[in-house]
């Protein structure tokens, strides 16, 4: 069983994001960079079906500047097998994301390729649809949970949709977005995180794969939200519920 | 000259600040208008760290440790003092009371017997040196191990003693050859429940918890193979333990300052006081910038110390060094951040009050602030 995980260097979903002041992007300095959580899930699925299988490998790929291996090693550390790391100057939009990774994907061929569902910085949430659609593979998103059919020909995924969780059957090779329900990845050890160091990591850059990357979007300008104004407290229910009536209009 | 910190550091302590979060922070709220949690508890923590790879991560990894390098060791210690988790910080990656180095100088049966289901968390210890009549002068101690027919008889007490109401085992430090000064001290391993050995009053601190006791010994009888070591080598053995033990507050007391100023300047940006947000104010500025230039300076000695140390250098001078100026650091920059939160500080559904306290420690464990500055001079008149 051969697993294909992708994973996205995006900056701590615990630490204050600034927007630069020229508008086109965020601050890095001093900024602490993460695998993309629901990245994290999927590797941590990726190795749950490699020890349930008792056999396998859990390859991760990761696209950006050389600063990614750093989430890769992270990956490795959790118990992957080996890194590709696609070598591109700035972070490609979800088209081009797609096509790289389709790229790699026919390279290796896996039985399976999990990704997280969106990676939490621009939330485009469209990278695993657009992959399965060009690589005419089956897809399962929104994954809740991931059963792989003993001959791997087959995965059964129960899927989180509006209300409530749909099942559903599909073909492998497929490709799978994790939710985050899917699990609790696992910490990495101080044995993993040693034992990283030295797991084998592939450099590619896009035209190693025969990719011409073609970026279909513009960031225009990123700016901040508007500051939250401060509450009020009440003195009364009465006032409550009048402030919801006459000033939201909620009620 | 870099700087920088190794990625494989800087991946371990997040794992560990994730660890902290979300399996330890929820004790931690739990008993935080208490002052003493039940040892079953403090016993369940150190199986929730054992099981993450944490609790002896310090520790070779021959004898069931993680084997992680001082710097590295550093580096998660200041993290759990930045966490502000407080009960349970010796039971994380462990204390005295748990995996301590100093047991490495034990023979194979002791390390089996004694080191190993600390590491496990099994088993709880204590370092008994520290006498009524002798504290900083720890060369004064009166304890008294008589050789007797192969057997060792000991009478003495010992007070101050972490972890003493509940340890499986005391390593206790006893004079065997007065005529022999500091080489006549010697180390030994006293098993609860070996006749003569008691453990005395309970003593009432200032943090409220519980843990520290007095520890009788009258005509104690121990054999030969509890000698931990060689006769004569306790006192050095115990010197030893403590320049690493300086490290370890010097790195607790700066995350600790670290997670209090982190507090104090958030809540300086929120609490507002005529009209506006206090951080506004000179007067919290002046604080916050202070306490934030003396953690600067508190890791600046501590990780090139610990940096040193993992080398294999001798740090005696600048571990004292990092600590006196990292446990008194933390005394200021805790205080201050009390003061930022007003009447808020002084409550205890923040962590604040009672880091107070706790802190206030260390400038007395692990040798006086004055000792330290005793063991810095010392040297440097050496050095000229
Ligand atoms: C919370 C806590 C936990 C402890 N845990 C342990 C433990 O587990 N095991 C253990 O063995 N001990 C333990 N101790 C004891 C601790 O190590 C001693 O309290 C400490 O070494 C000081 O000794 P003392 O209390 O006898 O003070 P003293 O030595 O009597 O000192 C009194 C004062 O005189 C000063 N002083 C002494 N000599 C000099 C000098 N030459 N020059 C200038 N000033 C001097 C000291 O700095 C201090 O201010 C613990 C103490 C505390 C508070």
């Amino acid at each position: 069983m051969k697993i294909l995980v992708t994973v996205k260097r995006v900056p701590d979903p615990d630490m204050k994001v600034r927007v630069n002041a020229e508008g086109t992007g965020i601050v890095e300095d001093n900024m602490k960079f993460v695998i993309n959580p629901f990245d994290e899930i999927a590797v941590e699925e990726g190795l749950r079906i490699k020890e349930k299988k008792g056999e396998g490998e859990v390859v991760i790929v990761a696209i950006g500047p050389s600063v990614v291996q750093e989430q890769i090693r992270a990956a490795l550390a959790m118990g992957a097998d080996r890194g590709i790391h696609v070598d591109v100057d700035s972070y490609p939009d979800p088209l081009n994301t797609a096509k790289l990774l389709k790229a790699v994907a026919e390279k290796e061929a896996p039985n399976i390729v999990i990704m997280g569902k969106q990676a939490v910085d621009d939330d485009y949430g469209q990278a695993g649809q657009m992959l399965a659609a060009m690589l005419g593979w089956a897809q399962a998103t929104f994954a809740y949970k991931v059963e792989i059919a003993d001959d791997n020909s087959k995965a059964t995924v129960t899927r989180e949709v509006d209300g409530g969780l749909e099942t559903i059957e599909i073909d492998l090779p497929a490709v799978v977005t994790a939710d985050l329900r899917l699990n609790e990845p696992r910490y990495a050890s101080l044995p993993g995180i040693m034992k990283a160091k030295t797991k084998p990591m592939d450099v590619f850059k896009p035209a190693d794969l025969g990719v011409e990357l073609s970026p279909v979007l513009e960031l225009v300008r990123m700016e901040e939200p508007p500051p939250r104004k401060g509450g009020i407290i009440v003195e009364t229910v009465d006032e409550l519920l009048d402030k919801l009536r006459n000033e939201a209009k909620v009620i | 000259m870099d700087f920088e910190i190794p990625q494989e550091y800087v991946l371990l302590r997040d794992q560990f600040r994730r660890f902290l979060e979300k399996e330890i922070r929820p004790y931690e709220e739990k008993y935080k208008f208490e002052n003493a949690v039940p040892y079953e508890v403090h016993m369940e923590v150190r199986r929730l760290s054992r099981k993450a790879g944490f609790y002896g991560i310090h520790l070779p990894e021959e004898v069931g440790g993680g084997g992680l390098d001082i710097f590295g060791y550093v580096l998660l210690l200041e993290e759990l003092g930045k966490s502000l988790i407080i009960h349970f910080s010796t039971d994380i990656i462990g204390g005295a009371g748990g995996p301590t180095p100093i047991l490495l100088d034990g023979s194979e049966e002791q390390i089996e017997k004694y080191l190993k289901p600390l590491i496990r968390a099994e088993k709880t210890m204590c370092f008994a040196l520290t006498e009524p009549g002798a504290g900083s002068d720890a060369t004064a101690i009166k304890t008294r191990a008589v050789k007797k027919n192969g057997r060792y008889v000991i009478n003495g007490r010992k007070h101050f003693i972490t972890n003493a109401p509940y340890a499986d085992f005391a390593l206790v430090f006893a004079v065997t050859d007065p005529s022999k000064g500091i080489k006549g001290i010697t180390g030994f391993i006293v098993e609860k429940g070996t006749p003569g050995f008691e453990v005395g009053r309970i003593h009432e601190t200032m943090t409220g918890t519980r843990m520290h006791g007095e520890l009788i010994f009258e005509d104690c009888e121990v054999g030969e193979e509890q000698v931990l070591g060689k006769e004569g080598m306790g006192f050095i053995q115990a010197m030893k333990w403590i320049t690493l033990g300086r490290l370890v507050v010097a790195a607790q007391c700066t995350g600790s300052a670290q997670g209090a100023l982190d507090l104090a300047v958030k809540w300086a940006k929120e609490r507002v006081a005529f009209g506006r947000p206090i951080a506004r104010y000179q007067a919290i500025q002046w604080m916050v910038a202070d306490s934030a230039t003396e953690i600067f300076a508190a890791k600046s000695i501590l990780y090139s110390t610990a940096w040193k140390a993992s080398q294999g250098m001798d740090v005696r001078k600048e571990s004292a060094m990092a600590k006196v100026y990292a446990s008194e650091m933390a005394g200021r920059v805790i205080d201050r951040a009390l003061q930022i939160h007003g009447g808020m500080g002084f409550m205890r559904e923040l962590p604040i009050a009672r880091l107070y306290q706790v802190v206030r420690a260390a400038r007395i464990g692990e040798g006086t602030s004055e000792i330290q500055r005793l063991t810095i001079a010392r040297r440097l008149l050496e050095e000229y």
